[in-house]
């Protein structure tokens, strides 16, 4: 092999590639993958058990208050995407990224691309699980509701989209604080508990939050929060400005 | 490397590094660093831990950027790099894996991100001996393997300029023998290799070039190893941290058993004095015994002293074999037979100087540099009591070895300004000064470092034991323990 030869300019598709390797690498993600599926279940049981036989549900508020949990992937999506970004640090593996790319910018935009890419497939089985309990539950009690229903889709693909966000506001968020510990403490603490208590107490601050901008996007608390458009909107603009400032961090920070 | 084909292209002058100075939170880790690693050598970044070896890698390799001064690398800043990574292959520790990814994996993503063909993978795998693990998770390698892999990594794009830090760290007694012969190769190859080692000798069969970074109270350092390369000129000097703050004695014993922990391997004290009879051989032996009884430090003390065998005597011994009987059986001793020839003290410090009564000998400071050598070799904390003068050739032989000097002065007058004019040639951070004696004067030179030891006059007549300190006089060794071993972490 002679070293002219050897190698080619490293390119985006690569530079995804291999951060999707990275997330299929290791447990990390198997593991987040089988707690969504545990909570996507127990989350659909209270929900069945908490709306009584007479209350409709084959409108469209009531198809996202049931298919709506798909909306759950987005949680994980938004702890892949802070392990991912904190794991390089924490293990020392962004070493061997930078040094093949130094310009580190590019590394950040393929890591957000990937834990986005897996986010959707986080929702996409979260969306399964929603479809394969939700609708045969509708149709038991009298409420069917066809597969075809164009509302089961802009509420399946809100939660879709809301997970892909998520992911990439997670590798922001990692990006920013660095620290494992402490990303993960904001991410559980701030993102998936306090926006979650000020949605039932504070709905009129929380619907400017991320969490109710992904709450209206995958078609829940209709009428309490944002449009669908405009939230997704909003989590896009989030998502925006925490890798933004992720990748401000990182491109100055030292490394190592 | 054969792993993936002959070098062609030459890396003379491959990494430059000029005039680099670094700090963190106020503390000097890097000041007016220079140096350079040229194609088809082996350069060597000596130092102990903590002396910024990696910080400078970290800075060669654009991980890090130098507070002043400048690094070239091929030429270029390494993020002018046209393909960094088939131009620059860089291991900075093992820790950069994760433990629960393969090898294989590791390696595949290296080459995804680098834009390498697969099959480099396999290459590189084969090199480092790691064929058959490499689908166990990293999680499960030893040591040694991880550190193969960490290499495998780093030729992974069959690099011009190969940077390794702490390559032989890990690695068993094949690992080291492989490691030689693979330094040798790729520099063979016409490729710049700069590999950091903590001791000056790691690595001796494959190393061209020493540069020393933190290396001594006098600096730099440079040599050739045993391939006998062209020598280089150096300018490499590690800075000071400032000095610490006094404890409170009641955390004197928990700090000191904490530097077992915290302390870098390879540390040399040198204790020196302008005038006899102001306890510089009290507080060598004090501080060896307190390094190695209360901080459970692997110490050695060495009476730099061609002819007293003071040390000796005070330090209670009759039999040991004497210095110049060291120095000729230098080249066959290992570490554990050094050992074994020291005078042991009940505190676990060693002793190494003449029998008291022993004729004078002819040792210069050639034969004291091998002395400090093999005793660096064999112990983690040297200290030098260095009798005679700080200003004559052993003297500066002992001081430039040391990594901090203890100046031990009493409140005379006189002595006070013979020992300030010693305190100016040395650096303030890496120095201490023991003011002895409870009468010490005003003139003292106490620059706010030195440390009050309130002089015990049964010292020095005769054996003596820790045990036989007095209470004020025991706390103070501790804190000098302290201060100096703070000094040096």
């Amino acid at each position: 092999m002679t070293r002219g030869s050897l190698a080619t300019p490293v390119g985006a598709r690569a530079l995804v590639a291999a951060e999707l390797l990275k997330i299929r690498s290791t447990r990390a993600a198997l593991g987040l993958m089988i707690g969504m599926v545990a909570l996507a279940l127990i989350a659909l049981a209270g929900t069945l058990a908490a709306y009584p036989a007479e209350v409709r549900l084959d409108t469209d508020d009531g198809i996202g208050a049931v298919l709506g949990l798909a909306g759950v992937a987005g949680n994980f999506s938004l702890l892949l995407g802070v392990l991912s970004s904190t794991g390089e640090l924490r293990h020392g593996t962004a070493v061997q990224a930078f040094l093949a790319v130094p310009s580190r910018l590019p590394v950040l935009l393929a890591k957000v691309a990937a834990c986005a890419l897996v986010g959707l497939l986080f929702a996409a089985v979260s969306g399964l699980i929603c479809l394969a309990v939700g609708l045969p539950w509708l149709a038991s009690r009298g409420q069917a509701v066809s597969l075809f229903d164009p509302t089961v889709w802009r509420v399946l693909g809100g939660a879709g989209l809301a997970a892909a966000l998520y992911g990439a506001l997670g590798v922001g968020l990692g990006s920013l604080v660095r620290r494992q510990g402490w990303a993960l403490a904001v991410a559980v603490g701030w993102f998936l508990v306090a926006e979650t208590v000020l949605l039932v107490t504070q709905p009129d601050l929380a619907q400017w939050l991320p969490g109710g901008a992904a709450s209206a996007l995958a078609g829940a608390g209709a009428g309490l929060l944002l449009p669908a458009g405009v939230g997704g909107l909003l989590l896009a603009a989030y998502a925006t400005a925490f890798v933004g400032a992720g990748g401000w961090r990182l491109d100055r920070g030292e490394i190592g | 490397m054969s792993a993936g084909g002959l070098a062609t292209e030459p890396a003379a002058a491959a990494v430059e590094v000029h005039h680099v100075s670094k700090r963190y939170d106020g503390r000097t880790v890097l000041s007016e660093v220079s140096f350079r690693a040229g194609g088809g050598e082996v350069t060597a970044l000596f130092g102990a831990r903590g002396s910024g070896k990696t910080t400078a890698l970290r800075i060669i390799l654009g991980l890090a950027q130098p507070d002043e001064g400048s690094v070239l690398v091929l030429g270029r800043t390494y993020r002018q790099l046209d393909h960094p990574a088939r131009q620059v292959g860089a291991m900075l520790d093992a820790s950069g894996f994760h433990p629960g990814r393969s090898a294989l994996d590791h390696l595949r993503l290296g080459a995804l991100q680098a834009g390498l063909p697969p099959e480099r993978v396999e290459d590189v795998l084969s090199l480092a001996g790691l064929q058959d693990y490499a689908r166990v998770r990293v999680g499960e390698y030893t040591r040694d393997q991880r550190r193969r892999l960490g290499i495998a990594a780093a030729l992974l794009g069959d690099p011009q300029v190969v940077v390794l830090d702490e390559p032989r760290a890990g690695l068993d007694d094949d690992g080291a023998a492989w490691l030689e012969e693979l330094l040798r190769r790729l520099a063979a190859e016409g490729r710049a290799v700069l590999v950091t080692v903590p001791s000056r000798h790691e690595l001796d069969g494959a190393v061209d070039h020493v540069v020393g970074l933190n290396a001594g109270l006098y600096g730099a350092e440079a040599r050739s190893g045993p391939r006998q390369a062209s020598q280089q000129t150096v300018a490499a000097r590690g800075l000071p941290r400032p000095p610490a703050a006094l404890p409170d004695e009641r955390d004197l014993d928990d700090r000191l058993q904490a530097l077992r922990w915290s302390s870098p391997p390879q540390r040399v004290f040198a204790v020196v004095a302008v005038k006899g009879g102001v306890g510089r051989t009290t507080v060598s032996l004090a501080l060896a015994d307190t390094l190695a009884g209360q901080a459970g430090l692997n110490v050695a003390c060495l009476d730099a002293d061609a002819s007293a065998g003071t040390l000796v005597a005070v330090a209670g011994g009759w039999d040991t074999p004497g210095l110049d009987a060291l120095v000729d059986r230098a080249g066959e001793l290992d570490a554990g037979t050094v050992r074994e020839l020291a005078l042991v003290r009940p505190s676990g410090a060693h002793v190494f100087g003449f029998p008291p009564g022993a004729p004078p000998s002819a040792l210069g400071t050639e034969e004291y540099a091998t002395l400090i050598d093999l005793l660096t070799r064999a112990y983690d904390t040297l200290v030098v009591d260095v009798a005679g003068s700080p200003f004559d050739a052993l003297g500066a032989l002992c001081l430039g070895r040391a990594h901090h000097a203890i100046v031990v002065t009493s409140g005379d007058v006189v002595v006070a300004a013979t020992t300030a004019r010693a305190l100016e040639g040395l650096d303030p951070g890496r120095r201490t000064l023991v003011v002895n004696g409870t009468e010490a004067r005003v003139a003292s030179p106490d620059d706010g470092t030195g440390l009050r030891l309130p002089f015990d006059p049964s010292i020095g007549r005769g054996p003596w034991q820790p045990g036989d300190l007095a209470g004020a006089t025991r706390v103070a060794v501790k804190r000098l323990a302290w201060t100096v071993g703070e000094a040096v972490r």
